[in-house]
């Protein structure tokens, strides 16, 4: 079952005279546990794809469909509600509120929402222990490390149980050890808790964890690969750089 | 360099609305530094120069000792005959008035109530001039010999009643009408500031005539021709006392200039104080708008930075948009100033009831006020200047403030702790003299409010967590987090409930001084004017008068109601008070008096004041001198010093409070004072109040001259009055809130920039425009809550304060009353105030891009 459905979408720019186009005619559909790489040259339209998937910006054209509800066109104030209730956001930079404990951080979208934090024990302790920080969860985040930050935050994309985690370059910000446990924490999380995620990333490392990659260039998908179940990390890896070759040649 | 200065100048004209509220911020400082220091120079000089005009060269003054009653004439001859004398002019004092120029009101100020008129003095023409100076405007000054029956008139006051020189005047005196001719004109200088112009002088032997006293005088007025200083003189004033005798004494001729300085000086005192607020206040919008601005263009100066430019240089840049702000500032709150300094003038002309002079400008205080006024905006801007200074390149590429406030959380609330702890043991164990002590106050006041502003940064946490429930409720989970984005900027955090402190106290002191007055005052007003009717004129009234009056079927009874000035032995030095006399049946017929023992018995305290030799004292006198009833006081009379017995302690606030009450009899047999100042009448039963003003207007207004005006007008007037008086302390608190309000916005704005990236994450995860705004809603009404509690107790200790400097300062002693109003008042200005200046931050905060916030970095 699909919970994401995009199609022919269409993103333009005006820079002065100019007209950018930075998505031209994508589609894109994705189902529940699934886990999707995105990758492709800077400037292909990753950011701004992942954008309007997730409510954060208007389609020129296209529409999304996600979790049976139609998210282009809608208000600013329908468009938050749909974010808070059926998109997690994990940025680059960890986006957490330097004055709220880590706990604190992972609650802020029920929070928002009204909701009690107390009738949500259950999945935050769950999702502490996932993420690993059931012992920092008091902690504020200058006192976490950058991949205990960056955990934080996805704590916080899969608490309220989204349609969608969409992460911009989760690993961005991180050396290669904590990036490889934030993708196995990722894999997981969609395996375990059936949780669709769409992951931007420059780095086919990880890339090799997703499902499927989708190749970006100029605003369109020019390539798609999708892995057998049993293929191994290093297999996949080599797959995906050869395809990136590929294109760039 | 010309480029970078080019860019300084260019962030001025882009923040509008920021430059011209720093520019505001400085101007106002300096206006009031100038305004409030004009003003004050200019009433020290309006009381020499009225002082030295009416008493020109004279350095004695001899007086009958009871200070009411005139003295012999002869006695000039006995002092013209002293050695060491240059001149010894007679003076006898001639209230008049013109017909037709009975005002409709009663003259109202802070030194009671008067019915004005014309004072002329009988005087030689030869000898006179030479003491005090007499300007001729117009025509010629009276020429000698008492057959001719002429006056000279303050030019600008006969140009009022359309009186010209030459032609023949018709005066009111006790005595009856006259006519007499305008021989010239004098101007209002010199002697002619006298009774603030309403002056004019004639032939002695012609004034003693009018006033059926012949051969009396009211003072002499000696210049001295003794060498050697004050000594000599001292030496000169003994020897006429002991060849004069016991019935006259010889005083210096200054004090009434010292009461009205003393008056001048406490209400200086309270402006002073406002002009250290105003500079405050200033100094905190300044710091506030460049440290704003310093955030804003972290970027830009980062860009500057790592393009070559030196910590020194980025430091100028901003120094030199200070230097330039306070320069604009400083100039057009030179103008300002100079308007404002005319309305505090007429305001306190209003209030003491003494006109003053404005002259010109006073450059010397005007260059003064902005050069403090440059040096402040300097040192305010001094701070964020550093700051700039310190940006590093790399963050021209970041967006986020940093904090460098740990040595504020560190040690601040030490210091902070110290102040509060120094300040109340100062104020509650009490260890100084009351004028030492007075001198500290505004120390006390300075080390508690920084005590006070230091501690913030320490205690936000407990705020926060203290109202959290109260905010959830309002705000929802939002409203957590924004106040606690409180902590982040614990300098600015601090600055800006100071600065609300500082409001909201400013309100709680108008509050809590109003009430405490009124709750004093009214009671008193209510019964001093009491009756229905009060009479007045400005010549002396019949006693006969109350017959007359009460035989209209209109009235039930007049209570007549004398005022002199007497001389009291005090336990160190001679007192001058006033005493009313009044007919205890009459006067407890009308009204009443308000004891300040709610115990005692007024019908045995009036019955023991009708058996005369007996006073009723103010509670000011109480207070100040220790007097109790069943105590005497020793009080100069016309037959010598005169026990009385206090009877009962009233509230009265006539002449500062400096009174008391005697019997009529009294004033007759030891004053020789026969005449009245005011009725009070009663109403007959039924009889419409307007119908008794009407009618005794209609049968007896022209012959006596009288003023008649309601007591209900007069109280309301009276009222007026204080609101005035008052008045000035509100719109000092109206302004202090609304620098406060710049504060918070300024707070709000900055926070709101330096968390652009923050406020977009919030927006992308759901949080919805709505929240924002309630958000940053939250986080001002913790700001308003911090500052309009502390500035409550901070008012509450100010008034208390004050209201015990001037218990030591004059023996008002009132009790401390806050109003349940100002407390409700106070928390509802704060938090509105705060509500309303983060409406436009949280605006702003709601439109964040979220792509922007989300992208960058
Ligand atoms: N707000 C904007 N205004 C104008 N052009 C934009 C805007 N945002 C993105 N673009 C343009 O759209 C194109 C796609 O940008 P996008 O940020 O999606 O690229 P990206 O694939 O995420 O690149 P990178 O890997 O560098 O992050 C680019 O050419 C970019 O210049
Ligand atoms: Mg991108």
């Amino acid at each position: 079952m699909n919970v994401l459905l995009a199609e022919n979408l269409q993103k333009e720019y005006e820079l002065g005279q100019h007209l950018v186009k930075a998505l031209d005619g994508i589609s894109l559909s994705i189902a529940q546990g699934e886990f999707v790489g995105i990758m492709g040259p800077s400037g292909s339209g990753k950011s701004t794809l992942l954008h309007l998937l997730g409510g954060l910006d208007q389609p020129s054209a296209g529409e999304i469909t996600l979790a049976g509800e139609q998210v282009a066109l809608l208000s600013d104030y329908q468009a938050t509600l749909v974010r808070r209730r059926n998109v997690g956001f994990v940025f680059q930079f960890f986006n957490l509120l330097p004055t709220l404990s880590a706990e604190e951080n992972i609650l802020l979208p029920l929070i928002i929402d009204g909701q009690k934090p107390q009738a949500h024990e259950d999945r935050l302790d769950m999702i502490l222990k996932r993420v690993g920080l059931q012992e920092r969860r008091h902690h504020r985040p200058d006192q976490l490390s950058g991949g205990e930050q960056q955990r934080v935050a996805l704590a916080r994309a899969l608490i309220t149980r989204p349609a969608i985690v969409l992460a911009d370059e989760p690993t961005g910000n991180l050396d290669t050890q904590t990036g490889t446990a934030m993708m196995l924490l990722l894999r997981e999380s969609a395996k375990d808790l059936n949780q669709a995620i769409i992951m931007v990333t420059h780095d086919p490392r990880a890339a090799a964890y997703a499902d499927r990659v989708v190749f970006l260039r100029d605003g369109r998908v020019v390539q798609e690969i999708t892995f057998s179940a049993d293929a191994d990390l290093s297999m996949r890896l080599r797959h995906v750089i050869i395809t990136q070759e590929e294109l760039e040649a | 360099m010309l480029l970078t200065r080019y860019i300084t100048f260019r962030s001025l004209a882009t923040r509008k609305l920021r430059t011209f509220l720093t520019l505001f911020a400085i101007a106002l400082g300096v206006a009031g530094i100038f305004s409030i220091h004009s003003t004050n120079q200019s009433a020290y000089i309006s009381i020499t120069r009225l002082f030295e005009g009416t008493s020109g060269r004279v350095s004695l003054e001899v007086r009958s000792a009871a200070k009411v009653g005139g003295i012999p004439q002869e006695l000039l001859e006995v002092v013209q005959a002293k050695e060491g004398i240059d001149w010894a002019v007679p003076i006898l004092i001639l209230p008049a008035t013109l017909p037709g120029e009975t005002p409709v009101e009663l003259d109202l100020t802070f030194f009671g109530a008067g019915a004005g008129g014309l004072i002329l003095h009988g005087i030689h023409p030869e000898d006179d001039p030479k003491v005090r100076d007499y300007e001729i405007t117009q025509g010629r000054f009276l020429s000698p010999g008492a057959s001719s029956r002429e006056v000279v008139l303050v030019e600008d006051y006969a140009r009022e009643q359309d009186i010209a020189v030459g032609q023949d005047v018709t005066i009111l005196t006790g005595s009856g009408l006259v006519d007499l001719k305008v021989a010239g004109f004098i101007a209002r200088d010199g002697a002619g500031l006298t009774n603030m112009g309403k002056f004019g002088v004639l032939e002695l032997a012609l004034a003693q005539e009018l006033a059926d006293r012949e051969g009396e005088l009211d003072h002499i007025d000696i210049v001295a021709g003794v060498e050697g200083g004050p000594a000599s003189l001292e030496e000169l004033r003994e020897s006429l006392i002991a060849s004069l005798g016991e019935a006259y004494t010889v005083v210096y001729p200054a004090s009434q200039g010292d009461r009205m300085a003393q008056m001048l000086s406490g209400y200086q005192i309270g402006l002073n104080f406002m002009a250290g607020i105003a500079l405050f206040v200033g100094a905190f919008l300044i710091y506030n708008a460049f440290s704003m601005t310093v955030v804003e263009r972290t970027r830009e100066l980062g860009l500057l930075r790592s393009v070559g430019m030196t910590h020194r240089q980025v430091t100028a840049e901003v120094m030199i948009e200070g230097v330039l702000l306070g320069a604009l500032g400083a100039v057009a709150g030179a103008g300002g100033g100079a308007l404002m300094f005319r309305g505090l003038v007429e305001l306190m002309s209003q209030i003491t009831g003494q006109e003053l002079e404005v002259g010109g400008l006073p450059l010397g205080i005007m260059a003064g006020s902005m050069g403090v006024g440059m040096t402040v905006t300097l040192l305010a801007a001094a701070l964020p200047a550093r700051q700039a200074g310190r940006i590093s390149p790399l963050e021209a590429l970041r967006l986020r403030g940093r904090s460098d406030d740990r040595w504020l959380l560190r040690y601040g609330w030490i210091a902070g702790t110290a102040l509060l702890a120094a300040s109340a043991g100062i104020l509650i164990w009490n260890p100084f003299p009351y004028d030492v002590q007075f001198r500290l106050g505004s120390l006390t006041v300075f080390s508690l409010f920084f005590g006070a502003m230091l501690v913030i940064p320490v205690t936000l946490q407990a705020w926060q967590s203290l109202w959290r429930w109260p905010f959830r409720l309002v705000f929802g989970g939002v409203g957590d987090i924004g106040t606690r984005n409180l902590e982040r900027a614990p300098k600015r955090t601090m600055l800006t409930c100071a600065a609300l402190l500082v409001g909201v106290s400013m309100i709680v002191v108008t509050q809590g001084m109003t009430g405490s007055f009124t709750a004093d005052l009214y009671p008193w007003i209510d019964a001093y004017i009491g009756g229905d009717v009060i009479l007045g004129s400005s010549v002396p009234l019949n006693r006969d008068l109350k017959e007359k009056l009460e035989s209209l079927a209109e009235v039930d009874t007049a209570a007549p109601v004398r005022y002199i000035q007497v001389s009291w032995q005090g336990e160190r030095e001679v007192e001058e008070i006033s005493f009313m006399a009044v007919e205890p049946d009459s006067y407890t017929a009308v009204t009443r008096f308000v004891f300040s023992d709610p115990e005692v018995q007024g019908e045995k305290a009036v019955a023991e004041l009708s058996r005369g030799r007996a006073l009723f004292i103010s509670s000011v006198i109480s207070e100040k001198y220790g007097l109790n009833p069943g105590d005497d006081m020793r009080l100069v009379t016309r037959e010598g010093e005169k026990e009385f017995r206090i009877a009962a302690v009233v509230l009265d606030f006539f002449n500062q409070g400096l009174g008391v009450t005697g019997n009529w009899a009294d004033l007759e047999e030891l004053f020789d004072i026969h005449d009245v100042n005011t009725f009070l009448i009663k109403g007959a039963e039924g009889v419409e109040i307007q119908e008794v003003m009407t009618r005794i207007a209609e049968d007896y207004q022209e012959e006596y001259q009288l003023v008649i005006e309601s007591n209900q007008a007069i109280k309301q007037r009276a009222g007026e009055l204080m609101n005035q008086a008052f008045g000035m302390f509100d719109i000092l608190g109206i302004i202090a809130v609304m620098v406060a309000a710049l504060g918070v916005v300024n707070t709000l704005s900055m926070s709101v920039v330096e968390r652009t990236r923050e406020i977009g994450m919030l927006r992308s995860i759901g949080m919805t425009r709505f929240q924002v705004v309630l958000m940053i809603l939250a986080e001002a009404a913790l700001l308003g809550i911090i500052g309009g509690l502390l500035g409550l107790g901070f008012g509450v200790v100010l008034t208390r304060i004050f209201l015990a400097a001037m218990g030591a300062m004059s023996g008002y002693v009132l009790p401390f009353i806050l109003p349940v109003r100002a407390f409700w008042l106070s928390l509802f200005v704060a938090l509105l105030t705060s509500q309303l200046a983060a409406l436009l931050p949280a605006l702003r905060a709601a439109r964040t891009p979220m792509l922007s916030a989300i992208h960058h970095e």
